[in-house]
């Protein structure tokens, strides 16, 4: 028995060894690359697959968008801190808001879904600091996410070896997404039956109220202007009700400016489906954005 | 509880030291507390269905005593053995198939024209109902055939019934094998251990590996099958081979070396069926122990093939067909036993079944050409019976199957979902059939001691398939066989 013991103890170390160093050594490259942006740009877009697909940087100028599909505040607040301290040019930034990701429902789909907490983890690991750890304290899924940085990141380390560039933009942390679909027809033909939600109050994901509350702070105590963006939507009087999220807005006790572009009109062949822009609308939607600017459409106390 | 589950992760350490640092000393301490951690491994998933098991292993160890007390009259004997099956076929078939005979026959009556007003219980199936009421039952039966002496030890008897390495999914114990090494005191093995984890490990890898990342692309192509073209379908039913050998056989890895690790041994389940060249020896492969528990439970006692030609094919269509049944109430196990009894049938009345006494490739690495043909068609007839087992009703599978009967076989195959996953799933495939056809041989398809003399380079070995679990492991999934 002793010997088993002894055996399985040392079989242990080496593995618990050669995970550490395996996993250190994503550490180590990850740790080289540079989040330095273009001084030339100002304005950073961060959040999910709202913006990720309706704006263009290479378009609105001025802006460098690392949005990503599925992404909870808490990990756009990780990628705005690292990108605040090593870009001194960022003077706004562009959050995604839309009454899908401020409900609780989005708790169990994305903040704590193993799966996604597991591609999240592996996007920023790199940026995650002991003191983001708190939401997580108690979650085994985020812990074990971290065991699979080689595997999700195997493809990026090789570019980043391959070419050298130890840039951001070689990462998975997000960009802008050209959304070549067009499946609005199919989209609104599964959705047919389904009516649009009358209520105007939401019952809100206390973490993600939590991390855009963070984020705002976070913006306000630099001078950076936070505005929070609404993109087009299909069908905007069945399928978007702006109140939900002027609502939530409201109880939040911060001053908080919203762009509502939800009704701006566009043609259908915009939309991937009816929440998505697809290329050609985010061209439309990311020229418009650079010929007019950001227009204030609600300052909410 | 499940294997795969960090629940289990902790379970596990802590049973092990209170075994056999705690326990050691006393047999019966030990075999208590046996049943009372598969009682609570058990309960873990619903603590209700605990006292339906309780109740099934008491009736078969009161029914042993019975039959002692009867030794002088044969005809209570046949009495009380009789009614132990009957009263557990009757739980069993209650929990698992009402539902299945009451709709079939409102379906019956509609299609006659008559509109029953039928009433369907919405009835929980209990996990592993069918593992541990067989087990059971072979107890009662065994005693009854003179084959084991009945046992006035409650305890071990309920260790026997309960044992949790083996008790939601099999391998379904022999009470000869298994109730005889309660009655002994356990001595900690060190090879035993060592080959335990070793299995366990494989059984791991078997499941969180491949099953569970092929799972995810098998249920894209099967919910969506119409819209896929025949070479990928025909992938799909591939990969659901793999899922279903990954996760049956990986759970009974891990059963038999857990069992290990507590100085029990319990038999072998699979033996490397994916290597056989005829279905006979596919089957002779392939849950052995409910096809050995069907063979000599039934399949002798109905007079086997020694009675002519006539009650042999009726004999081994039973024999299918209830171990079809056997696995859920749906006409896809029925088609699908129905299928492999068709299959079968022409080898046994051609005298072939036992041609293959050997593994493939016998004292040679490489098989022969012929061989790799066999052992391909017979994958192949293994793969379209699958397709039954995994469809959702019997049109589903016929049509499905048809579909992969075009001139798209020869096409580049249409596989939905992430093809990453795709890529880790035909990988860790490769990987698998390498280190099992390296151990063909051997007890199970990690047992490298023989194939790699070097304790540094095995090691190694551990570490990247640990390494593979956690890298490539997918998203945790129950195990197909706890439905059963």
């Amino acid at each position: 028995m002793n010997n088993f013991l002894k055996e399985l103890f040392l079989f242990f170390m080496l593995l618990a060894i050669s995970l550490f160093m395996l996993i250190g050594f994503f550490y180590y490259i990850f740790g080289e690359i540079s989040y330095k942006i273009p001084n030339d740009k100002n304005i950073l877009i961060i959040g999910d697959s709202h913006t990720e697909c309706s704006i263009d940087d290479s378009i609105f100028s001025r802006s460098v968008n690392i949005s990503q599909s599925g992404t909870p505040y808490y990990y756009s607040y990780i990628k705005l801190k690292k990108f605040m301290s090593e870009n001194k040019s960022i003077d706004t930034v562009l959050l995604s808001i839309h009454p899908g990701v401020i409900g609780k429902s989005i708790d169990s789909v994305w903040v704590y879904n193993s799966n996604n907490i597991t591609w999240k983890v592996s996007s920023v690991f790199n940026l995650i600091h002991k003191t983001d750890f708190e939401p997580f304290l108690f979650n085994i899924d985020f812990y074990l996410a971290f065991l699979k940085i080689p595997i999700n990141n195997i493809q990026t380390l090789s570019q980043l070896l391959l070419s050298k560039q130890f840039n951001y933009k070689s990462t998975n942390i997000g960009a802008y997404n050209k959304n070549l679909n067009n499946n609005l027809k199919e989209n609104l033909k599964k959705i047919n039956n389904r009516k649009m939600d009358d209520g105007e109050i939401i019952n809100p994901s206390l973490i993600q109220r939590e991390y855009i509350e963070r984020i705002i702070r976070f913006c306000n105590d630099r001078n950076t202007t936070i505005i929070l963006i609404s993109t087009p939507v299909y069908n905007p009087n069945r399928f978007y009700n702006p109140n939900i999220v002027i609502n939530y807005l409201k109880d939040i006790n911060l001053k908080i400016k919203l762009s509502d572009y939800s009704r701006l009109p566009l043609d259908d062949s915009c939309f991937a489906d009816i929440s998505h822009l697809n290329y050609k609308g985010a061209q439309m939607f990311s020229s418009y954005l650079n010929t007019n600017g950001i227009i204030i459409t609600n300052e909410i106390q | 509880m499940l294997f795969n589950s960090i629940e289990f992760l902790i379970f596990i350490p802590i049973v092990f030291t209170v075994y056999w640092f705690i326990l050691n000393k006393s047999l019966t301490l030990q075999n208590l507390f046996i049943v009372i951690i598969s009682y609570v491994f058990y309960g873990w998933w619903d603590f209700r269905f605990l006292g339906l098991m309780a109740l099934t292993t008491l009736l078969s160890y009161l029914s042993g005593l019975l039959i002692k007390k009867f030794s002088s009259n044969r005809a209570r004997q046949k009495l009380v053995s009789t009614l132990n099956v009957l009263i557990n076929l009757g739980i069993l078939g209650y929990y698992k198939y009402f539902n299945f005979f009451a709709e079939s026959l409102e379906e019956l009556l509609i299609s006659i024209g008559y509109k029953p007003d039928w009433i369907t219980l919405d009835i929980i199936l209990p996990v592993g109902i069918s593992f541990y009421t067989f087990q059971a039952l072979s107890y009662s039966i065994d005693v009854f055939n003179k084959k084991i002496e009945p046992t006035r030890d409650i305890v071990s008897f309920f260790a026997y019934v309960s044992f949790f390495p083996q008790l939601v999914a099999g391998p379904i114990e022999r009470a000869t094998n298994l109730l005889p090494q309660f009655y002994k005191k356990r001595n900690f093995n060190y090879t035993d251990a060592r080959d335990g984890l070793r299995q366990i490990l494989w059984g791991f890898f078997k499941k969180m590996v491949i099953a569970d990342n092929c799972s995810q692309i098998v249920n894209e192509i099967f919910s969506n099958y119409q819209n896929i073209n025949s070479s990928g379908l025909f992938i799909g039913g591939v990969l659901f081979a793999f899922q279903i050998y990954g996760d049956f056989s990986g759970y009974s890895d891990i059963a038999i070396g857990l069992a290990k690790l507590f100085g029990i041994h319990i038999m072998n389940n699979f033996n490397f069926p994916y290597f056989s060249r005829n279905i006979a020896e596919f089957w002779k492969r392939w849950h052995i122990s409910l096809t050995t528990w069907f063979r000599d439970y039934l399949y002798i006692p109905l007079g086997g093939s020694r009675l002519g030609k006539y009650i042999t094919i009726r004999n081994t269509m039973i024999i299918f067909i209830v171990s079809g049944i056997w696995h859920g109430a749906n006409w896809t196990f029925v088609i699908w036993g129905l299928y492999n009894a068709l299959l079968f049938l022409p080898l046994l009345l051609a005298n072939k079944t036992k041609i293959h006494k050997e593994s493939i490739a016998y004292n040679r690495f490489f098989p022969s050409l012929i061989e790799i043909v066999q052992v391909l068609f017979t994958f192949f007839l293994v793969v379209i019976g699958w397709i039954f087992f995994r469809s959702s009703s019997v049109d589903v599978a016929f049509d499905y199957i048809s579909r992969i009967f075009s001139f798209e076989i020869f096409e580049i195959p249409h596989i939905p979902g992430s093809k990453k996953i795709l890529f880790y799933s035909l990988f860790s495939i490769f990987f698998m059939l390498v280190f099992e056809w390296s151990c063909r041989t051997k007890q199970f398809g990690f047992d490298i001691k023989a194939i790699i003399r070097n304790r540094k380079v095995r090691w190694c070995v551990y570490i990247l398939v640990i390494w593979l679990i956690l890298e490539l492991g997918g998203t945790q999934q129950s195990f197909i066989y706890f439905q059963f």
